[in-house]
């Protein structure tokens, strides 16, 4: 008899250790697909690319370029830049969408031009580079309007080199980051890129 | 008649406020167009080009072969760049023009080469960087001559895994008494990153105008 209770206790002890230590690990795998689900909602493609699809609409203002840092030494480009700039003062851009499409239209003095936009997000490493894509419809090619640089929307539909972020009011278009797709005599030569900037009106 | 002289009077401080604001922005405008130019010229491409080919002028006696510095260990390809040093000891390479056309001619022992060159520029950045292309007529190619560079264009015959040539041309750097013609060595990736596979130098003195 004296045997069947410690018998009896030890089961009970161990039944509740199991218990116990398997509701741990259930807790534990919990918190971990929680964690996973949240890095992979912040993450996802669709949601960064429906994200910026709404946060362009509207009108902006052109405000300035910037020739970001670079591996080489870029005064001409920020010369050529600010020359750019002055012929921008009065450049505005609506994005606007209608009948599921989405479209453009630019103003910069005696200058329009219109056409279809897109938003395509590539994935590299961890990391979400959202893009921008323009097709030209009517007046100068957008690269030329905006960039300066007539050939950068120029590829096959859905590729682009010009990154895109939305912060606050602001719209920032980024042409040329990254390392040059032939290296220098010197190496790699990594730059940031030239950055232009339009602020928020409509 | 006194509505109308005001209103003319508004009329004619609006065109002038107009004008004078165009004048301001059009000055603007030329100032940035005359600094884009200025640095422009300042790095001018033809510029190098020409005064590059004016100095390279001249007969040049061969003095050494070393290899470029490089992110990794090159004892294996300086020792053999040592030893083919050995075997340029006395060539020499002459530089002319005739008739608007630059033409080079070589000797080394029993071997000649003779041909046209010429610089070309590319832009890195805001800086041209020279190069010398050379267009064989007789004797072996300048690469395979200077570099002993195999058919792939590997300098010594070193670099034998797969990368991104840094440049595809001789690069050339000249002053008055001294010619560096440069073969460079390519970007490849291996295990602990890009590494740059060590570029061969070629250096001459000036031995006659």
């Amino acid at each position: 008899m004296k045997i069947l209770v410690t018998f009896g206790l030890i089961t009970l002890i161990f039944a509740g250790c199991t218990s116990a230590e398997y509701q741990q690990q259930q807790n534990e795998r919990e918190r971990l697909r929680a964690a996973y689900e949240e890095a992979r909602i912040k993450n996802d493609r669709r949601s960064v690319k429906n994200t910026l699809e709404r946060d362009i609409l509207g009108t902006w203002q052109f405000l300035e370029i910037e020739v970001l840092e670079s591996d080489l030494s870029n005064e001409i480009q920020s010369a050529g830049a600010a020359l750019a700039e002055a012929s921008r003062k009065n450049l505005t851009i609506r994005f606007f969408e209608q009948n599921g499409i989405r479209f453009y239209k630019g103003e910069n003095g005696g200058i329009k031009v219109s056409g279809e936009f897109g938003i395509s997000v590539e994935r590299i490493a961890e990391v979400l580079y959202p893009k921008l894509n323009m097709n030209q419809g009517a007046g100068i090619t957008p690269g030329e309007f905006l960039l300066n640089s007539p050939g950068v929307f120029g590829g096959p539909p859905g590729t682009s080199n010009v990154l895109i972020s939305v912060q606050n009011d602001q719209l920032y278009l980024t042409l040329g980051a990254g390392v040059s797709a032939t290296p220098t005599p010197e190496g790699w030569a990594q730059s940031d890129g030239i950055r232009y900037s339009f602020k928020w009106i409509k | 008649m006194k509505v109308w002289i005001i209103f003319g009077i508004c009329v004619l401080m609006l065109t002038g406020c107009k004008s004078a604001e165009y004048q301001k922005m059009q000055a603007e405008r030329d100032q940035l167009l005359k600094n884009y130019e200025d640095l422009r010229e300042k790095n001018s491409e033809l510029k190098l080009k020409d005064s590059i080919t004016d100095t390279l002028l001249g007969k040049w006696k061969f003095l050494n072969l070393e290899m470029a510095e490089s992110g990794v260990t090159q004892e294996v390809a300086e020792a053999k760049a040592a030893l083919y040093a050995l075997e340029l000891k006395n060539l020499t390479l002459k530089f002319f023009e005739e008739k608007g056309i630059y033409h080079y001619q070589g000797k080394k022992g029993g071997t000649e080469v003779f041909g046209q060159f010429t610089v070309i520029t590319v832009r890195y950045g805001d800086e041209p960087f020279p190069f010398i292309r050379f267009i064989r007529r007789t004797g072996p190619e300048m690469e395979k001559l200077l570099f002993a560079a195999t058919e792939d264009g590997r300098a010594l015959g070193l670099s034998s895994a797969p990368g991104y040539d840094t440049a595809r041309d001789i690069s050339i750097s000249v002053t008055p008494d001294r010619l560096y013609l440069t073969m460079h060595g390519k970007m490849q990736s291996g295990p602990a990153g890009w590494v740059q596979s060590g570029g061969v130098r070629c250096y001459f003195q000036r031995v006659e105008e």
